[in-house]
């Protein structure tokens, strides 16, 4: 089992539907972020690059990848951070001591540190109900809404999108969609940095 | 499809989402920002703290506490207004998603977006109205408030407004709102504020907001065209003119891409700026700004030079055949002497009878096929050509040379896209970004007519409009008296200077805005701020303070869309009527509209018409035969949520006759009236055929060009409906304040630097921001996103640059791109 994503980003335009989800579900704190999208372009988010009128842009809504060879993991230095069963990497929060190192290991800055103690607009808590907890001097990052899942739904960032851009499911699976637009060779596709050699589950169409 | 390149993304991209997450305020080590503890919002009276909670106001996790879920909608006028799942824990809306419906497995229908999502800060927002607030100083300072009671406050309200009547008649007090509401009952249309206006025959304030191509569709029929949005997925072209549909019209984006995968068809945008949607298109047609009229009108000579007009269509579906005089009105019976009809008719237009070598009238069932499509005659005292003739005289004006010169699109590209626009497997958006300028409303007719000359035109998958018809609803309920006279908001500051509107005493001393910030929303801020000054008395109904609640004297707070009872009718882009369920007790002292309107209708001796409570309401406006058939009156929507009005691929009209004079779709209009019907006299030639009119501002040949040569646009994007999510929290922490798009070139020329304080200014105002480096932006023009109130910017407000003198009469339309101004870095004084 090794769950992944795949994401058009022929369709994407970045409007942060994907990432205003996760920080509602997950109840992430004042200028926490766990998803946010990229803009590959100018040299600040939502500008093109080239010159008018032959223009780039393309949007990148980018978390964690749930890389095969994860670099935070051969970091972590307490076992805080691991892979689980579906291919997931996940942070058991008991276990970070806030160090960091995943943090200067991740080459796509996706991981989040709480410096001080966590921060909201209101006094209730949103989201999930059993949404991952937030303290000082811990590290959180996209989960793939691992609670979300254990009921039977999709992470929260794939219904968010209108434009249907991303899919979910199980790489392993060669009959679920994520594999199957794969495979068609319909759509050429990328991942994040290949250079890193990390391997990451999160595809992006072009 | 073709092959492309995988793209590899190296270092660059690795430094740059450093840069773009650092800018977001996440670094590395996920610092946070600020400890500033806006205060947060929580409201009394609802039961507090059911869910074991730990101190730092977490749920502790070792037990799912009970949880309840409704479904509501958006209910702002984005056309799409989507249903929501809402999770309410302990009485507190805590989550939303987007709603599946039970008969759309493929869930072709299941929205929401961004903004929906940041109904969770609207909500809890810091600065929603709690209560009831007077106005304590003078109009003239930053205004200073009093807590006041509702009774107080009705009161008040009822004791001015009762005052203001007695003094010079019901017609002396006015509603006014904008967009920004579209539930049935609490609304901009058709709710309980359109029964209030009936009720006291209240004058209506019109809002200039996307008249131009509002009013032009009113008059040629074109609003009685419309298909689903998913008839477009069949298409082998869509053409977006004008539309940055990937931001904001993302139901077609999604459409038009799925239908390029699955059988190439063609994307292309027309757009003076390299928007997301144009750089992912297949072609990007670039246009000078406010030309679109002379494309529309080349398109047109292409295709009748090239013979790929429909004849059969236009002579027996369109106007195409009536007669013209030389006036530029129709030919109809009463000017050949004859009396008008007794039953109120139109008195019939004619047409040349080819066969019989006379002009005959035409009614609904002619046999049209003797109809002339092409000649000049004398018909009695009147010289008198074809309405076709007439377009096609309009049209050759505009070769392709000249067409060129004007819009900077080259003859090859013009020729192309008039074969496509001919197509009858071409899907023509029109939405809405070409329509901010003066010269708008002669556009609307011009692309129209494209689609009706070339048979393209009530037909199933072929409108200009992808929206499904209005669910039913009795229309009786709100039928509780006539409204008082309609003001065009561009005639608003004359209203108040003078007291009369085209000869008509108008008397306005008193104002209530309801479903709308009509300041943030509308043109020349600067005449509106005026015109509200001027008034007497202002009462603003809002959910949160807003640039108009600054010219209140009350303030009456209206409760969130997720604390009321209400329905979303079936209509624009979803097909199912559904109920939006009250989630939430209303925050404060805040209250539903119904109740707001029942309190100030008893008030004013009207409780009659105000009787009972808002499900009594809803159960009255859906009371009907049309929705006792589909199984959706309100009952039913309490049990079932969603009620399938329309199916997909719906298509109006179904036997495609117009419901126009005729059952013809017109190009030309005769004797165009205006928006509002005021009595303003218009002359027909400037409104009866599409034009190119040369008067918008942005223009190379107004005068004010060389003086501002930067053109300034604000337009709609994904961050934002109008005015509704630019306060919310999560917006700040991606976009702490308001941008300026500009082209390197232009901002290097005057020695701003990106990223820094640029000053805006024209002849009526300024405004400063930050500058934003674009290359993606059309040299000469400056984009601003719409949206931001006043307190976000250094200094100034974008709506002030714009003016009302750039409306055209017929259509009051707000000229919101229609704005020259310099630039320059801006100095802290």
């Amino acid at each position: 089992m090794r769950y992944g994503m795949v994401i058009d980003t022929e369709l994407c335009a970045g409007c942060n539907a994907c990432a205003v989800a996760c920080k509602i579900n997950n109840n992430l704190p004042k200028e926490v972020w766990w998803n946010s999208v990229v803009t590959e372009g100018g040299a600040t988010r939502d500008t093109a690059s080239g010159e008018w009128p032959n223009n780039s842009m393309r949007f990148f809504p980018k978390a964690c990848q749930h890389c095969r060879k994860p670099l935070c993991v051969a970091q972590c230095s307490t076992g805080a951070t691991y892979v689980a069963d579906d291919g997931t990497v996940q942070i058991d929060a008991e276990k970070c001591d806030g160090c960091g190192a995943c943090i200067e290991a991740c080459p796509y800055d996706v991981r989040v540190l709480v410096q001080n103690d966590p921060e909201y607009y209101q006094e209730v808590a949103l989201g999930q109900w059993d949404a991952p907890k937030h303290s000082a001097g811990k590290v959180g990052k996209c989960t793939l809404c691992a609670n979300i899942r254990e009921r039977g739904g999709d992470p929260a960032c794939v219904k968010a999108c209108n434009l249907h851009a991303r899919v979910f499911g199980d790489l392993d699976d060669p009959e679920s969609e994520v594999s199957r637009i794969l495979a068609s060779g319909e759509r050429e596709y990328m991942r994040l940095l290949e250079e890193e050699s990390t391997e990451p589950n999160v595809y992006y169409l072009m | 499809m073709a092959k492309r390149i995988i793209h590899k993304i190296g270092g660059h991209m690795v430094s740059e989402m450093l840069t773009t997450a650092a800018s977001s305020g996440i670094t590395r080590r996920g610092f946070i920002k600020g400890a500033a503890a806006t205060s947060a919002l929580v409201a009394a009276g609802t039961s507090v703290g059911c869910a074991p909670q730990q101190e730092n106001g977490q749920v502790d996790t070792n037990q799912p506490p009970e949880e309840h879920h409704y479904i509501n909608s958006c209910h702002g006028n984005c056309s799409r207004n989507c249903a929501w799942d809402i999770t309410v824990r302990d009485g507190y809306i805590v989550n939303c998603a987007p709603y599946e419906y039970e008969d759309d497995p493929e869930a072709l229908h299941r929205g929401g977006c961004w903004k929906g999502f940041l109904n969770i800060n609207r909500i809890y927002d810091a600065n929603r109205l709690k209560y009831p607030m007077k106005r304590i100083n003078s109009k003239e300072e930053e205004p200073q408030w009093e807590q006041i009671s509702w009774d107080e406050a009705i009161d008040l309200l009822g004791s001015k407004w009762k005052g203001i009547v007695d003094e010079v008649g019901p017609t002396g007090f006015a509603m006014y709102h904008t967009y920004g509401s579209t539930a049935m009952l609490s609304g901009q249309a058709g709710s309980c504020w359109t029964k209030l206006v009936n009720a006291t025959g209240a004058s209506e304030i019109l809002t200039g907001g996307d008249m131009a191509t509002i009013r032009a569709m009113q008059l040629d029929s074109a609003l009685s065209c419309s298909s689903a949005p998913e008839t477009m997925l069949d298409a082998s072209a869509i053409i977006f003119w004008g539309c940055n549909a990937a931001e904001t019209q993302w139901l077609f984006w999604r459409h038009a891409c799925e239908a390029r995968r699955q059988h190439g068809c063609k994307i292309i945008t027309i757009d003076p700026n390299s928007t997301i949607t144009a750089i992912h298109s297949d072609q990007h047609i670039v246009i000078k700004p406010a030309t679109d009229g002379a494309l529309a009108l080349a398109v047109l000579n292409q295709i009748f030079e090239n013979g790929l007009q429909d004849d059969d269509f236009m002579r027996s579906r369109t106007c195409a055949p009536y007669l013209v005089k030389e006036d530029g009105t129709l030919l109809r019976a009463i000017d050949l002497g004859e009396p008008a009809p007794e039953n109120g008719a139109q008195s019939p237009v004619y047409a040349w009878n080819e066969v019989e070598g006379k002009a005959v009238p035409v009614g609904p069932e002619s046999d049209s096929t003797v109809f002339s499509l092409s000649g000049s005659h004398n018909v009695g005292d009147f010289a008198v050509k074809t309405a076709l003739d007439a377009l096609k005289e309009r049209a050759s004006l505009y070769s392709l040379e000249r067409a060129e010169e004007i819009t900077g699109i080259s003859a090859d590209v013009i020729i192309e896209l008039a074969k496509v626009c001919a197509s009858s497997e071409t899907v023509l958006i029109k939405t809405n970004g070409f329509a901010h300028y003066a010269n708008s409303y002669q556009v609307t007719l011009g692309m129209d007519a494209i689609r009706m000359v070339t048979g393209n035109f009530g037909k199933p998958g072929l409108s200009n409009r992808y929206v499904y018809g209005s669910g039913p609803v009795n229309a009786e309920w709100v039928n509780v008296g006539k409204p008082g006279p309609s003001v065009p908001d561009a005639q608003l500051l004359h209203v108040m200077e003078t007291g009369e509107l085209g000869g008509a005493k108008i008397p306005i001393k008193g104002m209530l805005t309801y479903a709308g910030n009509v300041i943030g929303g509308t043109a020349d801020r600067i005449a509106m701020e005026d015109a509200l000054k001027k008034l007497d008395f202002l009462c603003v109904v809002e959910i949160r303070m807003t640039d108009t609640c600054k010219y209140a004297d009350l303030l009456l707070p209206a409760c969130h869309w997720w604390e009321r009872n209400d329905v979303m009718s079936a209509g624009n882009y979803t097909p199912y009527t559904r109920i939006a369920e009250k989630a939430a007790d209303p925050q404060f002292e805040s209250l539903p509209d119904w109740e707001i309107c029942q309190k100030i209708a008893q008030k004013l001796d009207l409780g009659e018409y105000f009787q009972g409570s808002d499900v009594d309401q809803l159960n009255a406006m859906l009371d009907c035969d049309a929705n006792r058939e589909l199984g959706c009156t309100y009952g039913d929507l309490q049990e079932k949520k969603a009620v399938r009005v329309f199916e997909n691929n719906y298509s109006l009209p179904a036997d495609g006759v117009s419901s126009g004079e005729n059952g013809r779709w017109n190009f030309f209009i005769d004797r165009p009236t205006p928006y509002g019907n005021w009595d303003v006299t218009l002359n027909p030639q400037d409104f009866n055929l599409p034009d190119f009119v040369e008067n918008a501002e942005v223009l190379e040949s107004h005068p004010l060009a060389q003086k501002y040569p930067l053109i300034f646009m604000t337009p709609h994007t994904k961050y934002g409906t109008q005015t509704t999510f630019h306060h919310a929290e999560f917006l700040h922490e991606l976009l702490p304040e308001p941008e300026i798009h500009v082209n390197p070139a232009d901002a290097e020329k005057r020695g701003v630097a990106d990223g820094e304080y640029m000053r805006l200014f024209n002849d009526r105002s300024e405004v400063v921001a930050r500058a934003k480096f674009d290359q993606g932006i059309m040299p000469g023009v400056l984009v601003m996103y719409h949206g931001w109130a006043e307190e976000y910017f250094k200094k100034g407000h974008y709506q002030r640059l714009s003016s009302f003198d750039n409306t055209d009469l017929c259509s009051n339309n707000a000229a919101y791109f229609d704005v020259r101004v310099e630039a320059e870095p801006y100095e802290e004084e």
